[in-house]
């Protein structure tokens, strides 16, 4: 929380220093580490997938790989309502891709590695799970997702 | 490992590809009924595909296996002369060499050294019965044979006229270098000849020499081998059986291909879309030239799927290996028979079948098999027989693994199942439900069960690794006669011929392989059962319905049957359903796109494809649709636990 390891908009002064890639989800804001994020496309509207989990919209088309959609506001049981999304982040993670459905996708930033603290004990247990920890720098508290355990599941029991 | 940038590292890696191949030749040789009549084709090919290993890991310094190799060759170098013929006997101690020597090339990849195994060389070497009759020749040229002009090179090559010999060149006696004496001679010669030869011949042979030189000629006893000459020419006049040549490209250069291929047959249709007015002329030069855009994009999809498709060959090929071992251990005779081995299939199913069907040829030798006596006693041969098959069926693969032992004691089965809590003391089971027990995870972990169920493995333990394929598993067993499991497998990233349907608002495809035909349906045409069940007759027969919409919970399901459209589908094992959509919209190819890696398993559906606009749509796994019509009182994940 001190002034020793602000957060700095693409800062190039450390090499390896972490990156974050910052959204905004359901007027909250959101990161992930940046080398889990392929890419960002716009909106296309996903196949629904049958008898699937309520956070899976459904399936895209990304270059000719099917691509699972994750409204990620309802996975962190951050609104009851399927959301309205305009953009997906496209992540990858152990070799498996996935989109998640964000609101916008705001920034780039690099901070010091001893910003990242551990997650806190949350209310909120859904965002407890999808956390990798926090960034904390300059007044700012910004929640770090971890991309694979917001992955579909790859051997659920059918629902 | 530290050897990245070494360019040699390169190479090595693909001695290592190599060696799989000649790995395969050297089983397809040795497996080959021609090879057991010592056919100078198949020995050839032995002796070749050993030679390489040999030669490759003498340059890579990789001495354990070049040593090996070296004396494993020489085994069939001597079939290949004639010098030995190939009988039950030493086709027992070929087999646990080879499998010794693919031992070896695994361990000198993982930069591993191997347990030392001369003892299967030692073996080899111990049931050579020299075809009798041969002339052994010892031959030491003494320094006065070299004073007075001669050349040994002349007489082994007159030697050699005569008939084919194996020469042996020994080097025991030279020394280092620094102490060499050139005007001495140091090098002696072992040769072996076909005992057809005359002996005036061969000592024609050293006529001049005779008297500087030690020389011993004799012969073994019994009669002569009268084959090995011809055998030998035999082997001269057969050319070298080669295959084209080949290229080794990386997978991932095929798999981009695969999908830009893909990608291509999707431009062109949203391409067709857009030039539609254009094309609408059927001598339009537009329509000529973009009906040979579509069969050119046809021929490159089926040259691609070629390429990555591959025989189930060396899968079954390395079963057999397993089966080996594992009779072994278990004091138990079997072999193994293939039957559609060249069944191709794609490479990531060979890759993940391994494992499954690994444990499967353990359990069959284990607990299926019956111990050599016990056969005897029910009049079986005493060699079991293990039967591996292959076959396209209804647009997937399907493996079977048949074994001729017991079948499944499922007495014994129940009793375990009762002490384990997995079914009630009284709880009746058919014959099929008591045998899917095997496949239940609680089954096998118990240590009352280890005799029957292996080696703490189960088999739930390979349902989930075929289910991880999209695959299934199912069992029958006859008491007295043999086990069959059953797995059907889809063959991901091929093109399938599929029916576009609209259910609930989608559009939906379904294999066209799995059609029957399709009905328009009335609703006097249904029965209702008590349970909810719905049924149609089609044709005289009742069969179940089960409104696609429905069932996969899709948004826009119509209560009313009427007007829709009922498709007859039927699963691999025959079993049909009537599947109800609201339309059918057309055929057509479409590119099968896997789910599973990244959404995990969707209920009742296979794969996806692209459609021309670029959208995703779900092809249906008929097989499961037909499950989820049998019982729909029954929740899914049950109806999935039953069904294996």
């Amino acid at each position: 929380m001190t002034a020793a390891s602000p957060i700095s908009p693409k800062s190039p002064t450390r090499e390896a220093a972490p990156e974050v890639l910052t959204f905004c989800l359901a007027g909250r804001d959101f990161c992930l580490p940046i080398t889990s994020v392929r890419e960002i496309r716009s909106w296309s509207d996903p196949t629904p997938l049958p008898l699937s989990d309520p956070s899976l919209l459904g399936v895209i088309n990304l270059r000719g790989t099917i691509l699972p959609i994750i409204d990620l506001a309802h996975k962190l049981r951050l609104s009851a309502a399927r959301s309205r999304c305009d953009v997906i982040i496209v992540v990858a993670c152990a070799g498996r891709l996935a989109g998640f459905a964000v609101d916008r996708v705001a920034d780039i930033l690099t901070f010091a590695p001893d910003a990242l603290s551990p997650p806190p004990a949350l209310a909120n247990t859904a965002i407890a799970a999808g956390l990798s920890g926090m960034i904390l720098a300059e007044g700012r508290c910004l929640p770090v997702l971890d991309a694979t355990r917001l992955m579909p599941q790859q051997n659920r029991d059918r629902p | 490992m530290t050897q990245t940038d070494d360019p040699l590292a390169a190479i090595r890696t693909s001695f290592f590809q190599e060696c799989e191949e000649l790995l395969e030749q050297l089983a397809d040789a040795l497996a080959d009924p021609a090879f057991a009549a010592t056919a100078p084709d198949q020995v050839n090919a032995a002796f070749r595909a050993v030679h390489s290993v040999k030669g490759g890991a003498a340059s890579f310094e990789l001495d354990q296996l070049s040593a090996f190799a070296h004396r494993f060759e020489n085994t069939f170098d001597d079939l290949r002369a004639g010098r030995r013929r190939v009988d039950p006997a030493l086709m027992r101690r070929i087999l646990p060499a080879a499998d010794h020597l693919s031992f070896l090339i695994e361990a000198a990849r993982a930069g591993r050294t191997c347990v030392d195994r001369s003892d299967l060389l030692q073996a080899l070497d111990q049931s050579e019965n020299p075809a009798s009759g041969d002339w052994f020749i010892r031959f030491r040229p003494t320094a006065a044979l070299y004073a007075t002009g001669n050349e040994p090179l002349h007489i082994l090559n007159a030697l050699l006229e005569l008939g084919d010999a194996r020469i042996d060149l020994s080097t025991e006696t030279l020394p280092h270098l620094s102490d060499i004496n050139p005007e001495e001679g140091y090098l002696s010669w072992q040769l072996r000849l076909p005992g057809t030869i005359a002996e005036q011949a061969l000592r024609d042979c050293f006529d001049f020499v005779e008297d500087v030189c030690d020389l011993q000629i004799t012969r073994a006893v019994g009669p002569a081998l009268s084959q090995a000459k011809a055998t030998a020419d035999a082997r001269r006049s057969a050319p070298a059986a080669g295959d084209g040549p080949t290229v080794r490209i990386d997978l991932d250069r095929i798999d981009r291909l695969m999908n830009l291929v893909g990608e291509l047959v999707i431009g062109q249709s949203m391409l067709e879309q857009t030039i539609a007015p254009a094309l609408a002329n059927s001598h339009s030069p537009a329509r000529t030239a973009f009906d040979t855009l579509t069969s050119l994009t046809s021929d490159l999809q089926d040259s691609v799927m070629a390429i990555r498709a591959q025989p189930v060959k060396p899968l079954f090929q390395r079963m057999s290996r397993i089966l080996r071992d594992a009779a072994a251990v278990a004091g138990k005779e079997a072999t193994i028979r293939f039957l559609g081995e060249m069944t191709e299939v794609d490479r990531s199913i060979i890759e993940g079948l391994t494992e499954p069907l690994t444990h499967m040829i353990r359990n069959a030798v284990d607990h299926g098999l019956e111990k050599p006596a016990d056969r005897r006693a029910l009049g079986k041969p005493t060699c079991g027989t293990v039967t591996l098959s292959a076959a396209h069926r209804v647009g997937r693969v399907l493996i079977e693994l048949f074994d001729d032992g017991a079948g499944i004691d499922r007495a014994r089965v129940r009793a375990v199942a009762v002490d384990r809590g997995l079914i009630d003391h009284d709880q009746r089971l058919t014959d099929a439900e008591t045998d899917a027990l095997l496949f239940h995870p609680g089954f096998s972990t118990a240590q009352a069960v280890t005799s029957l169920s292996g080696r703490g493995v189960g088999l739930d333990v390979v349902r989930a690794a075929l289910s991880r394929l999209g695959g299934r598993i199912t069992i029958e067993s006859q008491p007295g006669q043999g086990t069959r499991f059953q797995l059907s497998l889809p063959l991901t990233l091929a093109v399938t011929d599929g029916m576009a349907l609209r259910s609930g608002g989608q559009i939906l495809l379904l294999p066209l392989a799995s059609i029957r035909e399709t009905v328009r349906v009335r609703g006097a045409d249904i029965r209702r059962l008590d349970d909810g069940t719905e049924l149609m007759q089609i044709r005289g027969q009742l069969v179940s319905l089960c409104d696609v919409a429905a069932v996969l919970g899709l948004p826009e399901s119509t209560p009313h049957h009427d007007h829709s459209v009922a498709v007859l589908v039927a699963d691999e094992d025959g079993r049909q359903a009537a599947l109800i959509v609201d339309e059918i919209i057309d055929q057509r190819q479409v590119v099968i796109k896997g789910l599973r890696t990244n959404c995990g398993p969707v209920a009742g559906i296979a794969a996806a494809t692209i459609l021309g606009d670029g959208r995703v749509a779900l092809i249906l796994d008929p097989g499961d649709m037909v499950r989820r019509a049998g019982s729909p009182a029954v929740p899914p994940s049950e109806t999935e636990r039953l069904a294996g």
